[in-house]
């Protein structure tokens, strides 16, 4: 099995290169993007770079402390951009979405390094990196999805739940349906995802897989595996987020606490 | 079973509506809580039923600190001046209350078809409740509220879109209500009706 072949920085400039021409294309049609497009070049490349630089220094490494830094530093991001998405928000709601993407992805992508793919030791850079990146960018929609789903209930449609508490419910009894629901909305990109995968594109993973010289079969392989880890990932962190909110909307005294939601 | 609030204030952010008010509504009483627009009446109302947190104080039955809220829900029940309805069918509404887990007693669908009668309503209770008029969507709250069986009902403005006729029939109903031993707090802004029911007032945000 071959590598991937080399590219220099030369072959960036023509990549580079091509991008100009969208930006003229922008131009000629006063699409007003080329401001835009030059900002987003500049920041996939210095971004990636930068990526680049500190992973290839971790890899080369190869001590747990600094794959756990790398790590650490991922879920603090996405656990800010699961929150920063919804248009909604509770205090508390930051800190309940780092600790719910933490435990989520964390715990899945242990059992996938370790049980499933049997890296050794389990904490390789090479295989704990890039498949925590994937749970936590997937996680990280449905979280934000289903923390939006649930606080525009709490937020526009509270008389129905205080109804039902007006009724005799009990907190619970009055939140579940409402929770059920964002579940369900948290859930919805990776099941689609997981019908079409592969018939209408395919996976980034997979795709980075056989560019780099890997068989289809294997690439096809890790794909699913990785495709039921981010499911599993992704369904403990959409039930552990909308039962943080749960919590924190609701208080022992059966009451709804709609003050707490705030528009951001 | 009497009603007691002790040194209850009531707030909204920045202000305080009801401050250290101490008050008990007895069974076959009707309390009607005054004041101009804004001045804590609802927020007061709500804070009676549990549904909101008192700035201070609390609100106990006879036997003490209410420690099983919904079960105080259901004995004492807010219904709210915007009459909330849920998909489905009359029925399917006045069940709603039936159907939480500890719920003790069952839906008694002859009661329901009297109750409802009662107040002027002519609708077979199969039809959608979804098309009812604001004005018998009040009436179905208060039925689905008498239908618990409460000790006590907290009413926010219950007949500020019935016509005449309608009138009558609630507060006829409610008269029934608090002379078989129930108690009413009332909102309302209509100074006849506050009248012919209130039995005490209380005036908030004066």
């Amino acid at each position: 099995m071959n590598g991937a072949i080399a590219l220099t920085n030369l072959d960036l400039v023509w990549a580079a290169a091509l991008i100009v021409l969208a930006g003229v294309t922008s131009l000629a049609l006063r699409l007003d993007l080329e401001r835009q497009l030059l900002i987003a070049s500049v920041r996939t490349v210095v971004q990636l770079l930068l990526v680049g630089f500190v992973l290839e220094q971790v890899f080369a490494l190869e001590r747990a402390w600094a794959v756990g830094a790398v790590c650490a530093v991922m879920v603090a991001l996405a656990g800010r951009a699961a929150v920063t998405r919804s248009t909604r928000t509770y205090p508390g709601a930051a800190w309940a979405g780092t600790v719910t993407l933490a435990l989520a992805a964390g715990v899945t992508v242990v059992i996938g390094v370790a049980g499933i793919v049997g890296a050794e030791p389990w904490w390789r850079a090479q295989y704990l990196i890039p498949m925590l990146g994937m749970l936590l960018g997937n996680s990280l929609t449905g979280i934000s999805l289903c923390l939006d789903s649930f606080l525009e209930v709490v937020a526009e449609r509270s008389e129905r739940i205080e109804l039902d508490l007006s009724l005799g419910a009990t907190r619970w009894e009055a939140a579940r349906e409402p929770l059920q629901d964002a579940v369900r909305r948290g859930m919805i990109p990776i099941l689609n995802t997981m019908t079409v995968v592969g018939l209408v594109s395919l996976p980034g993973m997979m795709t980075g897989q056989i560019l780099g010289g890997a068989s289809p079969l294997l690439a096809v392989r890790y794909q699913i595996v990785i495709m039921f880890l981010i499911a599993v990932s992704t369904t403990l962190g959409v039930v552990g987020t909308a039962l943080l909110a749960y919590r924190a909307l609701f208080n022992p005294a059966h009451q709804l606490l709609r003050r707490r939601v705030r528009r951001r | 079973m009497t009603l007691r609030a002790r040194g209850l204030s009531v707030a909204v952010p920045g202000r305080v509506l009801v401050d250290g008010l101490d008050l008990a509504v007895a069974p076959g009483t009707v309390l009607s809580v005054e004041g101009p627009s804004g001045s804590g009446k609802t927020s007061l109302l709500r804070v009676f039923a549990l549904l909101d947190p008192p700035a201070a104080g609390a609100v106990e039955t006879e036997a003490g600190p209410v420690d099983d809220v919904p079960a105080f829900r259901r004995r004492h029940v807010y219904v709210p001046q915007r009459p909330v309805v849920c998909p489905g069918s009359v029925e399917d509404n006045l069940r709603r209350a039936f159907g939480f887990g500890r719920s003790p007693d069952a839906y008694e669908a002859d009661r329901a078809r009297t109750e409802w009668r009662g107040l002027g309503l002519e609708h077979d209770l199969a039809v959608d409740a979804e098309h009812l008029s604001q004005g018998e969507r009040q009436r179905l709250a208060l039925v689905r509220a008498l239908l618990l069986r409460p000790a006590a009902l907290f009413l926010d403005e219950p007949t500020s879109a019935l016509d005449e006729d309608a009138v009558v029939r609630v507060e006829t109903r409610l008269r029934a209500f608090v002379d078989a031993g129930g108690a009413v707090v009332l909102v309302s802004h209509d100074p006849g009706q506050r009248e012919r029911l209130a039995t005490a007032r209380l005036e908030v945000g004066a």
